[in-house]
């Protein structure tokens, strides 16, 4: 009985690819110390998009709703004409959209066939509500990442400061 | 591609607010046969999502945790709620069979409002009003008693449904809304995304406030008709909570039932008239002074015309089920209208931070 469409319908098991998500998350500063459990609770509510070779995953000026994880494939990073960074399997672009709601303010352009996880804002919040703990870490993770990112940027600009 | 993008933001905002509004109509339409029983429980869904995600947060599995609220709310919800829909059902033909009492006491109370009003010289038709009022009230396809009557025996008749329902919601909603969004074009997915969780944030808020905001209507209403000594003063205070969803007209017509059990008894007695205004009033001078500042008024930030109208229109094609929508679905509006706009307009953002790096 418990073979049925029906019973398999109703209890079905999590996908296997959930655990391979779950995994490059808790690779990620974002998911230091989270439980995998709960990474695995929220991977279950993530939207993972396929794109193509020079698709466009966002533009300048697009709405901004939550942070993308490469599953496979890379991505390019660029502004006009100047690319600012190449990312692969495993990284993470768009972070500060988990917290604000504010517009891209670059473009970002999948290289090959490529398989994108997205984090959304409201998933983030929602966990700060249900799980405060792992919410807050979360969050903590975040203004870490992104205090780390300020600084590199103060770094590049002091240089090119001097450089001029 | 070169006409789409000569249209302004505006034009394409309402182009595509209008493809919302069609594909919703659409699925009411298909809905049609279902309505009650799904809109009855997506409201449970809202108001036992908490308590779902808190048991999922203790570790049960989410299909676990619906069957335990499955089986909670067969014996917490729909036992007593069952009881009480029986009550109301053979109220209302008692009711019903008071219709040529009421009328007689109705015509007695016309012929003296008519002669007191004939000394300040007003004259009115006691017939024809006495005529109005009943059919407005108790006719056979009539439109008050019988139309309230009609949505709690829909509701009553789809209880079996709704358990089924609301377990599924509860156990696949999820999944069944991620592949949804999922078929959005990858350029749409993120705005889809977002205008997807401000109207669910905006929508079960507003549910949930309206649910506390008319328990609290309908329990005071209904303790105030008990100690005023009424019959079925909890049915009286059931109905007046029903129609307080109805913003504006709900006081008005949560008197009716009241005076018409007043009427449906010769001699009239006067004071219970005047004791089911002061019950109707007191318990809407609690909703209106403490409840809705409290409670609701975050939820629906609307200019009371707009309200107004909206009301009366989709009254006018839905019925009380229409009056009782008409806010939800003008705030949903609303939040989708403006978030389209400031999407193909992205130059309004008022923030402009980085969202890269």
């Amino acid at each position: 009985m418990i073979r049925s469409p029906f019973w398999q319908n109703l209890f079905r098991p999590a996908h296997k690819q959930k655990h391979h998500v779950c995994d490059l998350w808790l690779a990620t500063p974002i998911f230091s110390e989270v439980s995998h459990g709960q990474c695995l609770q929220l991977v279950n509510d993530m939207a993972i998009r396929r794109y193509q070779d020079g698709e466009a995953i966002f533009s300048l000026g697009d709405v901004g709703i939550g942070t993308g994880l490469i599953i496979s494939g890379s991505v390019s990073i660029s502004v006009g004409d100047k690319v600012l960074a190449n990312m692969e399997e495993g990284d993470f672009f768009g972070e500060v959209a988990l917290v604000i709601e504010a517009p891209r303010t670059a473009t970002a352009v999948a290289n090959g066939d490529t398989q994108i996880v997205f984090f959304l804002r409201p998933q983030l919040e929602s966990l700060l509500s249900r799980a405060p703990r792992q919410g807050a870490k979360i969050m903590q993770n975040l203004a870490r990442v992104m205090a780390n990112r300020l600084g590199s940027t103060n770094t590049l600009l002091e240089e090119s400061h001097v450089a001029d | 591609m070169w006409l789409i993008k000569q249209i302004s933001p505006m034009g394409k905002s309402l182009l595509s607010f209008a493809f919302l509004i069609i594909l919703t109509s659409l699925m009411v339409w298909v809905l049609n046969p279902v309505i009650i029983p799904v809109l009855v429980s997506l409201v449970l869904y809202v108001c036992l999502l908490p308590l779902h995600d808190w048991l999922t947060n203790l570790g049960w599995r989410r299909d676990m945790s619906a069957m335990g609220i499955l089986l909670l709310m067969m014996f917490v919800v729909l036992v007593p709620g069952s009881l009480v829909l029986a009550e109301f059902n053979e109220q209302a033909m008692l009711w019903q069979s008071k219709a040529s009492t009421a009328g007689q006491s109705l015509n007695e109370l016309l012929t003296q409002v008519s002669a007191q009003l004939a000394q300040w010289q007003f004259h009115i038709e006691v017939d024809q009003l006495k005529a109005n009022i009943l059919s407005a009230v108790v006719s056979e396809e009539g439109t008050f008693l019988s139309s309230i009557s009609a949505v709690i025996m829909s509701i009553a008749s789809s209880l079996l449904l709704v358990p089924f329902i609301t377990f599924f919601l509860l156990r696949d909603f999820e999944s069944l809304r991620n592949k949804s969004l999922n078929v959005l074009p990858n350029k749409y997915f993120e705005l889809g995304w977002l205008m997807y969780f401000k109207v669910a944030k905006q929508t079960q808020g507003y549910v949930r406030a309206v649910l506390i905001q008319q328990s609290i209507l309908a329990a005071v209403a209904a303790m105030g008709f008990w100690i005023s000594g009424f019959d079925s003063p909890v049915i009286l205070g059931l109905i007046a909570g029903i129609l307080g969803l109805i913003p504006y007209v709900g006081p008005a017509l949560g008197l009716l039932p009241p005076f018409y059990l007043v009427l449906a008894n010769h001699p009239v007695n006067y004071d219970a008239m005047y004791a089911a205004v002061l019950v109707i009033g007191v318990a809407y001078l609690v909703d209106n002074l403490l409840v809705i500042p409290l409670v609701v008024a975050r939820f629906a930030n609307l200019h009371p015309l707009v309200a107004l109208l909206g009301i009366i229109i989709f009254g006018n094609f839905l019925g009380i089920l229409g009056m009782i929508a008409a806010i939800p679905i003008l705030a949903i509006s609303n939040i989708v209208f403006c978030q389209l706009l400031l999407s193909f307009n992205p130059k309004k953002f008022t923030t402009n931070v980085a969202s890269f790096h």
